[in-house]
């Protein structure tokens, strides 16, 4: 991916304030995001993804929270701007779907309404005028009907509808970005299939970037162009999406692939695990971070390993010192070929 | 053949809905679950698979049908009859978060079914209580705890405990592993498969998720809108699946394959209103090879090949010739 980039996050903290201690909950991380692409930003509860994502537009400022390092978007850094200035950046130029629509959404207003408002909040048109739109909008997102669908209210759409109508508000103002947090989560597979279809859709149209936050590798494989791996607050292996998912270099990311039972393929008796849990608590080690759960953990493990090009094409970087024929030995055993 | 456990006739689960009507949330459903067998109950939300099993239980009461347990009618058991059957029928739930009650020691919680469906003392107890808790890897100290010290996965465990308390022959594992991350879920699935071979278990294993499934089923149930639709051994399901509502659900599966990502849907359209099914087959409208006689007439289900069923009038599997000519 040579595309320029749209969004530079440099060494970005967010720690909150929690009884006992500052949670680390993002813990100095670096990721670009380029022009047209959909980066997956993937890991488990409590790695920090979507904290990491909800501080680039400013949704988890608080006297609770601490955040630092840079977020650079059209030459202003994000992390340093004042609410007012992210208000003018949000919905427009950078814009977020969440995962559960029916909370995002207002209950009181019908679907049209709330789209067309989000069109009104940052652009010089009429109501006519950003109705007219936002039921083109409602068309655009794959909705059969959209004059209907414009005059119901949330409840009285279905989860992928109300999905949709979330990626139409996101859609209203033609961002730059589009924050998708777990958009698919709640769905199920027939619908989350036609809402990726939509969100690739989107991407290839408008030439928008997507940064999608997923626990799901089988949503990362489906619309990811590339793919940054989180643990414990960290990027621990980040690059193209067939390089993370089928030549995984990390031992998070090879038992992570390898915890996922197939739907083809040998059935395995019993699935390859990481031994543990995630890291929950406020204690951090000094060095890496999975080495407390890593099956290969060695003496270098004892010191922060830097995320860096170790093996293979530029652009593939993982955070873990072992030699290569160790890693080897690791995919072999987390059942990654 | 084995024998069936668990044999359910047209058993009918219904809610009252608008204006007085009712919606079914049942449709007559006949299924048997065959003893010491997994079998998986995939569809999609609100298409009865948590009914069905609830209804199994008769924490939900059918309105019509029956359910054949060990000879006897379920339906029928009331009283210490009921109670005492139940401590042959557990389940375990979704969510580890809000299915334990966060006052009381874990120890307690596991116990319950014990004291109450099996009447043993409190000695007896606290001693199957220590056991089990060893025997899904928590350890006996874990007694003395209360829910909020555990996570996510170790709560499942706890569940699963207390669902085994009272050596049950059958239990129902509704999304038993869906709340759990990826990591944490794969080292529950491998102990449910342990304790299922170990116990001889039978289980319902009701989940949303194909891949997983997949890993712990013998056999599948597919329903939609109230309906079973098809049932096959795992392997004949996921290699051929028989009704096309089958078949879209296993390739909107994501895959981790190297190669092209795919960007078409593969089914259009959304589950209809249950208080409103369509006529004829209720899976017609959202069907790609839905002809006229699917809108005229229902398809029963019918077995195409030995132990393999499907209520479809074009299976995509051809049915076997001495079955097919008594339809």
């Amino acid at each position: 991916m040579t595309s320029a980039p749209v969004l530079e996050v440099r060494d970005l903290r967010v720690q909150f304030d929690v009884p006992g201690g500052r949670l680390p909950a993002v813990d100095g991380v670096d990721l670009t995001l380029h022009r047209g692409e959909v980066l997956a930003l993937v890991g488990e509860s409590g790695s920090g993804k979507s904290a990491l994502s909800m501080s680039l537009v400013g949704l988890n400022r608080g006297p609770r929270t601490h955040i630092s390092g840079a977020a650079t978007f059209k030459g202003s850094d994000l992390i340093a701007a004042s609410e007012r200035e992210l208000r003018g950046v949000r919905g427009k130029d950078i814009a977020v779907v969440f995962q559960d629509a029916l909370a995002a959404l207002n209950p009181l207003h019908r679907a049209g309404a709330q789209v067309s408002e989000m069109i009104r909040a940052h652009r010089d048109m009429t109501r006519g005028q950003a109705m007219d739109r936002a039921v083109e909008l409602l068309g655009e997102v794959g909705i059969a009907g959209p004059d209907r669908t414009a005059r119901a209210y949330p409840h009285q759409l279905s989860g992928g509808m109300r999905q949709r109508v979330m990626i139409a508000m996101g859609l209203a103002n033609d961002p730059a970005v589009l924050i998708a947090d777990e958009p698919t989560t709640a769905l199920d597979v027939t619908i989350q299939a036609q809402v990726l279809a939509v969100l690739k859709r989107v991407q290839r149209d408008h030439g928008t970037s997507v940064l999608l936050i997923t626990h799901d590798l089988g949503v990362v494989a489906e619309v990811a162009d590339r793919v940054a791996v989180m643990y414990a607050g960290r990027i621990v292996e980040q690059g193209l999406r067939e390089e993370v998912l089928f030549q995984p270099q990390h031992p998070y990311t090879m038992g992570l692939l390898g915890s996922v039972p197939p739907i083809d393929g040998p059935v395995v008796r019993r699935l390859p695990t990481i031994a543990g849990s995630p890291l929950t608590g406020l204690e951090r080690p000094s060095g890496c971070a999975f080495a407390p759960r890593c099956p290969f953990v060695h003496d270098a493990c004892s010191e922060r390993p830097v995320l860096r090009q170790r093996h293979g094409e530029d652009g593939h970087l993982d955070a873990c010192v072992l030699p290569s024929p160790a890693r080897a030995t690791a995919r072999s055993l987390g059942g990654i070929s | 053949m084995t024998a069936a456990l668990i044999q359910a006739r047209e058993l009918r689960v219904e809610y009252p809905g608008r204006a007085g009507g009712r919606v079914r949330a049942l449709r007559d459903v006949d299924l048997d679950i065959l003893q010491g067998e997994t079998l998986g109950l995939v569809g999609e939300s609100g298409c009865g698979k948590s009914t069905l099993g609830r209804a199994l239980l008769r924490v939900i009461e059918p309105a019509s049908g029956r359910i054949e347990f060990d000879g006897t009618d379920l339906t029928r058991l009331r009283g210490r009859r009921l109670r005492r059957t139940r401590a042959e029928l557990q389940m375990v739930f979704q969510d580890p978060f809000g299915s334990l009650n966060p006052r009381r020691r874990i120890a307690d919680i596991v116990a319950e079914p014990l004291l109450r469906a099996r009447g043993a003392t409190r000695a007896e107890a606290a001693k199957a209580v220590a056991e089990l808790l060893d025997l899904v890897g928590l350890g006996a100290e874990a007694g003395g705890r209360r829910p909020h010290e555990f996570s996510g996965g170790q709560r499942q465990r706890i569940g699963i405990a207390r669902a085994l308390a009272s050596s049950p022959q059958f239990v129902v594992a509704d999304e038993a592993v869906s709340a759990l991350d990826v990591s944490i879920q794969a080292q529950v699935l491998n102990l449910l498969s342990d304790l299922v071979r170990d116990r001889g278990l039978t289980m319902l294993f009701i989940s949303h998720d194909l891949g997983v499934v997949r890993h712990i089923a013998d056999r599948i149930a597919v329903m939609y809108l109230g309906q079973i639709i098809e049932v096959a051994s795992r392997d004949d399901f996921f290699d051929a699946p028989a009704h096309p509502y089958s078949r879209a659900l296993l390739s909107s599966v994501p895959v981790l394959r190297p190669g092209e990502t795919r960007q078409q849907a593969v089914l259009e359209g959304e589950l209809p209103d249950p208080a409103n099914p369509p006529e004829g087959c209720l899976f017609r409208t959202r069907c790609p090879i839905a002809t006229e006689r699917c809108r005229t007439h229902a398809p029963e289900l019918r077995e195409i090949a030995p132990g393999r069923s499907v209520r479809c009038h074009l299976p995509l599997v051809p049915s076997e010739q001495h079955l097919a000519s008594s339809d």
